[in-house]
């Protein structure tokens, strides 16, 4: 099922983040340098997990590997305007979290062509704009924002600070309740010996 | 329509997005917050510098790409915009071109300002600057401290104090060419005059004395309609043939007066040969 081979036919499962698993051909899974650097000499023995990347993300990614097997070896970016009918579609039918999800998970598995051409659809969303313009299409923190997750963060750590000094307390603790009967113990032993060798020396 | 997370992807992802982004864009993004002008600040940009080009009523920055590409420019405008909330200026952005539009009154100083932020921003020199100043109403400044050539051209004389700002304030470290009437009692400092290449094309020309022409320091110098004659000539030779200067390349002078009492003979001159001259002949 999934074996090292560099035959197109050979299919590989896939398994995404909620469990299930589905089939790319090896041809479609080459177009990843992720993959053919962990891959594709040593083979997978069962399904190949991108865990990080939901069914629908990773169906999407390798949907355009699939697409993009049979054309030549890839040179640059093209232009959005170069796109053929198939490429805008694809472009297209996707919603704004999925475009994220794709840039993310074609970044990963470095899908060079698809990440390209996400990036460059991106830079052309920008394009003319003025910076009010380009507020309503891309998010940036503010400075108040910056300023309140730096806070969160700070906060964050300083909770994980307590956390870890009372633990380290406790620890302390419990390692001296721990240590007393069996000093007590070693003590009593001892004094049980030196008693048992008094009398016996007195004898 | 959501907005598009920039930050949260992944660097190497936003690094190809700004890349891909004109230089207009990148400019309008950089005015959005202090971490978007550090992310345009780090992009690897096709800019090689700018021209500034100083008209009567506009200034243009051009945006020069190794590129082939149409040029892009930033157009300082005069016009009156009345400001709104502490604004001091409006923008837009269109495809190929920022328009911002001023009062004469700030109009140079936010040419400064914006030619520094530019400069800031894209860490590029200033190629090359353009003056053409017939009919500028106002006293002139370039409110920057160098650029590789400057050309000036004209049909009016320049007034005096404008011209003495620009060279004694402006290090041109290449070329310089004046093509404009200067007036025949214009005065500067001689030691601002030391470029690579010098070339003074107005009708008229009469500023040029001999002290200011023995105190150029150019490799490459062109004079037209001058006052100078063949003994100052000769007195720029003699010190130059006695001297250690190795940058001189060539003159061509051209004066309003006769040319007599030209002698090079002591100098022994050989008839001119290309076989026996450097391979830097020009």
């Amino acid at each position: 099922m999934t074996s090292p081979a560099s035959s197109s036919e050979v299919k590989y499962l896939i398994e995404s983040s909620e469990g299930n698993t589905f089939d790319v051909s090896g041809a479609a899974l080459r177009q990843s340098n992720t993959f053919n650097a962990m891959f594709l000499n040593i083979g997978a023995d069962g399904p190949i997990p991108f865990t990080d990347y939901n069914e629908a993300t990773l169906k999407k990614v390798f949907e355009y590997c699939e697409h993009s097997v049979n054309e030549e070896n890839y040179s640059g970016p093209k232009h959005q305007d170069d796109l053929s009918k198939w490429d805008l579609n694809f472009f297209n039918e996707m919603d704004q979290k999925m475009f994220i999800d794709v840039i993310n998970a074609s970044n990963f598995l470095d899908i060079e062509r698809l990440t390209s051409y996400c990036c460059e659809r991106i830079a052309r969303m920008l394009r003319g704009k003025n910076t009010q313009e380009m507020i309503k299409v891309i998010t940036l923190p503010t400075a108040e924002e910056l300023e309140a997750k730096q806070k969160v963060e700070e906060k964050k750590a300083a909770a994980a600070k307590k956390v870890a000094e009372k633990a380290a307390e406790t620890a302390e603790k419990t390692e001296t309740l721990e240590e007393l009967p069996v000093q007590q113990l070693v003590q009593t032993t001892r004094n049980k010996l030196t008693r048992k060798y008094l009398s016996f020396s007195n004898e | 329509m959501s907005t598009l997370p920039l930050l949260k992807l992944p660097v190497l992802c936003i690094n190809e997005i700004l890349i891909n982004t004109d230089i207009i864009s990148l400019v309008s993004l950089s005015l959005i917050s202090r971490r978007s002008k550090r992310l345009v600040r780090t992009t690897k940009t096709s800019l090689t510098g700018f021209n500034i080009k100083f008209y009567k009523d506009v200034t243009e920055v051009q945006f020069v790409t190794s590129e082939k590409k149409e040029v892009r420019s930033w157009f300082f405008k005069i016009e009156e915009k009345e400001s709104s909330g502490g604004q001091v200026m409006e923008m837009s952005f269109k495809d190929d071109v920022i328009h911002s539009y001023h009062s004469a009154m700030d109009i140079q100083q936010s040419v400064k300002l914006g030619v520094e932020y530019l400069r800031d921003l894209f860490a590029k020199p200033i190629l090359e600057v353009f003056l053409f100043p017939d009919d500028i109403p106002y006293p002139f400044y370039i409110g920057f401290k160098e650029c590789n050539n400057l050309y000036m051209k004209g049909e009016k004389p320049i007034r005096n104090e404008d011209l003495k700002n620009v060279l004694e304030n402006v290090l041109i470290k290449s070329v310089c060419i004046i093509q404009l009437p200067v007036n025949a009692d214009f005065k500067c400092n001689n030691n601002a005059l030391k470029f690579n290449e010098f070339s003074s094309l107005a009708k008229e020309a009469h500023w040029i004395t001999r002290e200011v022409f023995l105190n150029l320091k150019c490799s490459r110098i062109y004079l037209q309609h001058t006052l100078l004659d063949a003994h100052d000539f000769m007195a720029y030779f003699e010190r130059w043939y006695y001297s250690n200067d190795k940058h001189f390349e060539v003159m061509l002078l051209e004066t309003d007066k006769t040319f007599n009492g030209l002698n090079l003979e002591r100098f022994n001159p050989i008839p001119w040969n290309t076989q026996l001259r450097g391979q830097h002949f020009l």
